[in-house]
């Protein structure tokens, strides 16, 4: 699903967020990015959902170079791609269900279908009373779950979600593991950026750890003993 | 794209919604706008009629002397049948000339005739011509015994016909005028929507949204603005132009004017399709603008 060859990701202002990212995912796998803060797991994930552009290197997301790719191309991408953002991109002023339901309105999914899906996983996520409230007036672990609800209502062949678990409580975690882990069912594809180590125990998947944009396999659990 | 035809007219309404007075400010703008043009467009469009109907009579008319006898009429009438161009011939009496000039004065021409004691009509013979022979036809006519004088409408007719289509032109420069200050109303209402919502465009847009996704919205804004505009300016044509017309003609009754509803049914479809074409360019330029 993702193949990434010497990617480098220099910013304007000469910032290197990345440099010689090697990186392979199969289809249906769950790989975690782990890393502090400023490490590059933000700009890892734009970089996949063609937000920024790399600066060197090679990365092929679902067949397609994002080396090359044109608009099109980054359009083609996103319609397979659910995402879930560090700062949720909710519309203010809409509901829960407006929300998710974009998702599928992009997709020219008939609003009937539409609904009946959006209602099923805001369902899935804990929110059935809260589909019809607008979500400013959601917590912000409410909030965290409607946007994941929103990636994954289009059953995405690539699923990308940017700490999806920061500022949750034990509960609302559970509900993340929760749909990750249906998505794996599914054959979803999930890289997932996070420095939550609660959501790798109870939902495994391969890690990798980012530092000073560089990327290496964490072995076993090393992970645990991060500081 | 047609599955989210209702969500595009939701999401317009939505816009609309946000901001009343400014959508509302625009509405009254265009169809004030409009309606001007539809007052300087039924003037052209009624001239050109005009001109229509006074084609339809005799192209030379001659006039007859008063003491003209019934044998020197059928002389004069087999002189005029033989003159080159003539194409048809149709005498009308002095009783004939005070009837229907009563048709087109009413009221007007009793008075006229009760004021002068007697017809104050000639007898004269309608005659059609082909339209180059006309003034030869006239010049032929006058040198007759018996003929009191000729006119020549012809020539009315094209000066009439000239004015109509500089009056035709003048209302289609003033369609435009109307059309682009209509466009460049509804482009900056757009463009205001636009860069409201410019955020949400760009989750769209992370969602996979093709560019029209996110735009169309903002184009049925514009087009339906543009519409509720002619259609308001239709039915205000249709309230005031029969109150217009009618005092029209009651100043110019020897005009053959239409009723002031006709030319509103006239002129709508025209303010109809100028408020949605309009209001689909205004648009489709706010949006170029955004892009830009």
């Amino acid at each position: 699903m993702i193949h990434a060859r010497g990617v480098a990701k220099v910013y304007e202002n000469g910032t290197q967020a990345l440099q010689e990212v090697n990186l392979e995912v199969a289809e249906g796998e769950l790989v975690y990015v782990l890393g502090a803060s400023g490490a590059g797991k933000t700009t890892l994930l734009k970089l996949l959902l063609g937000m920024e552009r790399l600066t060197a290197g090679e990365l092929e997301v679902a067949g397609i170079s994002l080396a090359k790719a044109q608009a099109p191309d980054i359009r083609r991408l996103r319609r397979i791609t659910g995402s879930v953002f560090q700062d949720f991109k909710l519309i203010p002023g809409r509901t829960a269900l407006e929300n998710v339901a974009l998702s599928l309105r992009v997709l020219g999914v008939p609003w009937s279908e539409n609904r009946q899906r959006s209602l099923a996983v805001l369902e899935e996520v804990g929110l059935t009373d809260r589909v019809g409230s607008l979500v400013q007036t959601l917590s912000w672990g409410e909030r965290q779950r409607v946007a994941l609800a929103r990636a994954v209502v289009r059953e995405p062949r690539l699923l990308l979600a940017d700490e999806p678990t920061g500022n949750l409580d034990a509960v609302s975690v559970g509900y993340v593991a929760a749909v990750l882990a249906r998505a794996g069912e599914k054959g979803i594809t999930r890289v997932v950026a996070t420095h939550d180590t609660r959501l790798l125990d109870r939902l495994p998947g391969r890690v990798l750890q980012l530092e000073q944009g560089r990327l290496r396999e964490v072995a076993g659990k090393e992970w645990e003993n991060r500081p | 794209m047609f599955n989210n035809l209702g969500y595009f007219f939701a999401e317009a309404w939505r816009d609309a919604k946000n901001r009343p007075v400014a959508v509302i400010f625009s509405l009254v703008s265009i169809t004030l706008l409009l309606l001007f043009a539809a007052f300087v467009f039924a003037g052209g469009e009624e001239a050109q009629w005009l001109v229509g109907q006074l084609r339809e009579e005799a192209a030379v008319t001659v006039f007859l002397n008063e003491d003209i006898a019934g044998d020197q009429v059928e002389e004069l009438e087999e002189k005029l049948g033989g003159l080159d161009g003539v194409t048809a011939l149709r005498f009308v009496s002095q009783e004939e000339a005070l009837e229907e000039m009563n048709k087109v004065l009413g009221s007007y021409s009793a008075e006229l005739a009760a004021l002068a004691g007697f017809n104050p009509f000639l007898s004269y013979f309608e005659v059609g011509v082909r339209p180059e022979q006309g003034p030869a036809v006239a010049r032929q006519a006058e040198d007759l015994p018996g003929v009191d004088g000729v006119r020549d409408s012809r020539q009315t007719m094209e000066r009439l016909s000239r004015l109509s289509t500089v009056l035709r032109l003048g209302a289609l420069l003033t369609l435009i005028f109307v059309g682009v200050v209509m466009m460049i109303t509804i482009s900056h209402i757009v463009h205001l929507g636009l860069m409201a919502r410019e955020e949400e465009m760009e989750i769209y847009r992370l969602l996979g949204a093709g560019p029209w996704f996110a735009l169309m919205p903002f184009l049925l804004q514009g087009s339906l603005l543009g519409l509720a505009g002619g259609v308001l300016a239709f039915l205000l044509a249709l309230l005031f132009f029969p109150l217009l017309f009618s005092r029209l003609l009651a100043a110019l009754p020897f005009l053959p004017l239409r009723p002031g509803v006709e030319v509103a049914l006239a002129v709508g479809p025209v303010l109809v399709v100028t408020g949605l074409l309009f209001g689909l360019c205004g648009s489709l330029l706010a949006q170029s603008h955004a892009r830009g």
